[in-house]
């Protein structure tokens, strides 16, 4: 199979909450310099779906990442995808592609799926962890005119379709759909990132990767960055946790059990 | 029908059946989408979907509807993605012009909502827990958690098209029925056909549901996080213990669910389900705001945590530190006896 996946850098999701800031003014979220960015966990999730239906079946896998921040932090994400086992990794990058959002994305990771040729599938994470819009799957396939698919856990492939597993809320449906197709993958043990080997870092490392501007995409100016985008960020803001934890302290576990329970009695909670 | 040169008017909430009746998110959509409505000085519309709808018509009636639409004639039995998005284009084109589409940040509306804003070329805010309607200008103003939860934004949206946005359970209150109220119903054609349908369905497997109550709908959750050891821990204190003594349903956080712990229909969190019990019980959940995002409408959260600093007592009303193995117990044990006396 001749799978494309798009994956996404983000600040790690697991930093703490007080290393958040908000710039009001500029509407800009402020971390730390030293934050440490990771490629989007359900993005891993489609790499690592991508690499299993390699594994399975032969084939390529072609890495795709828009970047949003300086170009060569973002390579080192796509060198990590190539030593996990991808076989092809381009960087899209333009100031072009500045200040887009959802719709502006999807266009420009379609043009650049466009450009690539003849392909069977394209992985998307559900969603990205700094915007959670979860959209740009569906717009992708949306924008080429393709089927597609949300919540997807496990693939297989077959003779110009594939069958997948989709999560729904009580339980999961088996679907199948037409080759070439766009699938957003969700979170699912069996889809924990594989560890690259350090064979596979070594040659990734050596690398010289494509980057690709808007021009190169022959992307319509329109439809990029800022003036592609249909909605307009007005402001941010911190939410408002005010905690007043009570702690139960027993002289002993057991006690700070049973304390617990007489309050939540005396509360009328049970 | 309405002219196709008229200005986009109204709002239209996709509605969803769960059951025979609406879902509760679809109750919410009504009184937010009323409260839109009244701002715009326009009227409210749903769309129902589904082979049942006229049964719950006069439902969406009394919780706000001014008029209800009937699709009962979809080219697929159950929620499919493509036909879905052809019916609803060709509503938001033709038969009617609204100036805002509503979804729930359910899983149909997850996938329902981009795919028609992307066809519709129309912005789309997702998963937004406060709506309005800009006084000046009368557009849509959606706010909606960023980065996990741990800041807000606020949007505005293309003018022209409509104007979308997908709204988290238990961010609004579903309207009071009123069984008085008066509203318009119109069966309307699918007007597509199977052509349309693009995903064949080769099984649909339902959760046992004998475990116990639903997450969404439970008075109580028992939830474990990456502090339980193992499947078996999580069997033996969470599933099997506490959750059982309680009659509460069983959640999980995304570090649980990826460590095998639970499969991924309990994870509780942005990306997973939103629950709003009465009590929630977390048990070695470090309180990740991904997480507390699923379940901030709880109205009373016990915290037990062997690490003092967690977050999770930040959100907690009553907490305890300590190893699970040591309180959990001598908590079930006095739950019972609770229950028995």
């Amino acid at each position: 199979m001749n799978i494309i996946v798009c994956i996404k850098q983000v600040t790690d999701p697991d930093i703490p909450a007080s290393d958040y800031a908000v710039d009001t003014a500029a509407k800009r979220i402020n971390l730390p310099d030293d934050a440490p960015l990771v490629i989007n966990p359900y993005d891993e999730n489609a790499l690592e779906a991508a690499l299993q239906l390699k594994d399975q079946t032969g084939g390529k896998i072609t890495v795709v990442s828009l970047a949003t921040r300086p170009a060569k932090r973002v390579l080192r994400d796509l060198k990590q995808a190539l030593a996990m086992g991808a076989d092809e990794a381009i960087l899209l990058e333009d100031p072009a592609f500045e200040g887009g959002d959802s719709h502006s994305t999807a266009y420009a990771l379609a043009k650049a799926i466009q450009k690539l040729g003849e392909f069977d599938l394209v992985l998307c994470g559900l969603q990205a962890a700094d915007w959670d819009a979860g959209q740009v799957g569906l717009g992708i396939a949306e924008n080429l005119g393709l089927p597609s698919a949300t919540y997807v856990t496990h693939i297989e492939a077959g003779d110009g379709h594939v069958r997948m597993i989709r999560m729904i809320e009580n339980g999961h449906e088996v679907l199948e759909l037409p080759t070439p197709c766009v699938l957003s993958i969700a979170n699912d043990k069996n889809l924990a990132p594989r560890i690259a080997r350090l064979a596979g870092i070594i040659k990734a490392k050596k690398r010289e990767l494509p980057v690709w501007s808007a021009a190169a995409l022959e992307a319509d100016p329109s439809r990029i960055g800022t003036a592609g985008a249909r909605t307009t960020l007005h402001k941010l803001a911190l939410p408002d946790i005010t905690g007043s934890c009570e702690f139960i302290k027993g002289e002993s576990p057991a006690e700070s059990a049973a304390l617990l329970v007489d309050r939540l009695h005396t509360e009328k909670i049970i | 029908m309405m002219d196709n040169k008229a200005d986009p008017k109204g709002i239209l909430a996709v509605g969803e059946i769960t059951a025979g009746t609406l879902s509760p998110i679809s109750l919410e959509l009504l009184g937010m989408g009323q409260k839109l409505a009244q701002a715009r000085g326009e009227e409210l519309s749903v769309v129902l979907i589904d082979r049942q709808a006229e049964n719950c018509a006069q439902e969406a009636i009394a919780h706000g509807a001014d008029r209800v639409y009937l699709i009962t004639d979809a080219p697929a039995d159950q929620y499919e993605g493509a036909s879905c998005t052809a019916i609803l284009e060709n509503l938001c084109t033709q038969t009617i012009k609204p100036a805002v589409v509503l979804f729930g940040q359910t899983v149909t509306g997850r996938d329902l909502a981009p795919r028609l804003a992307f066809r519709l070329k129309a912005g789309l805010v997702t998963d937004c827990l406060h709506l309005d309607i800009d006084p000046d200008s009368r557009n849509l103003i959606a706010t909606k958690p960023v980065s996990g939860g741990n800041v807000l934004a606020t949007y505005s949206l293309q003018e022209g098209v409509p104007q979308m946005a997908s709204l988290r359970h238990r961010a609004f209150d579903a309207p009071e029925p009123d069984a008085h109220r008066q509203g318009e119903v119109l069966p309307l054609p699918a007007g597509v056909d199977a052509s349309a349908v693009q995903a064949k369905l080769m099984e649909k497997v339902l959760e046992e549901t004998s475990e116990g109550p639903t997450l969404e709908t439970a008075e109580i959750v028992v939830s474990g996080g990456r502090g339980l050891d193992d499947l078996e821990e999580f069997d033996k204190y969470i599933t099997k213990g506490l959750a059982e003594v309680l009659g509460a349903a069983v959640g999980a956080t995304r570090g649980a669910v990826d460590g095998g712990l639970q499969p991924e229909q309990h994870q509780i969190g942005l990306t997973g389900k939103i629950v709003g019990p009465k009590l929630y019980i977390a048990v070695g959940v470090s309180g990740a705001i991904q997480h507390m995002a699923g379940c901030s409408g709880a109205k009373n959260i016990v915290a037990i945590n062997i690490d003092e600093n967690a977050q999770i007592f930040r959100f907690a009303k009553f907490g305890i530190v300590g190893s699970y193995k040591e309180v959990l117990p001598t908590l079930i044990e006095k739950l019972k006896e609770l229950e028995l006396s």
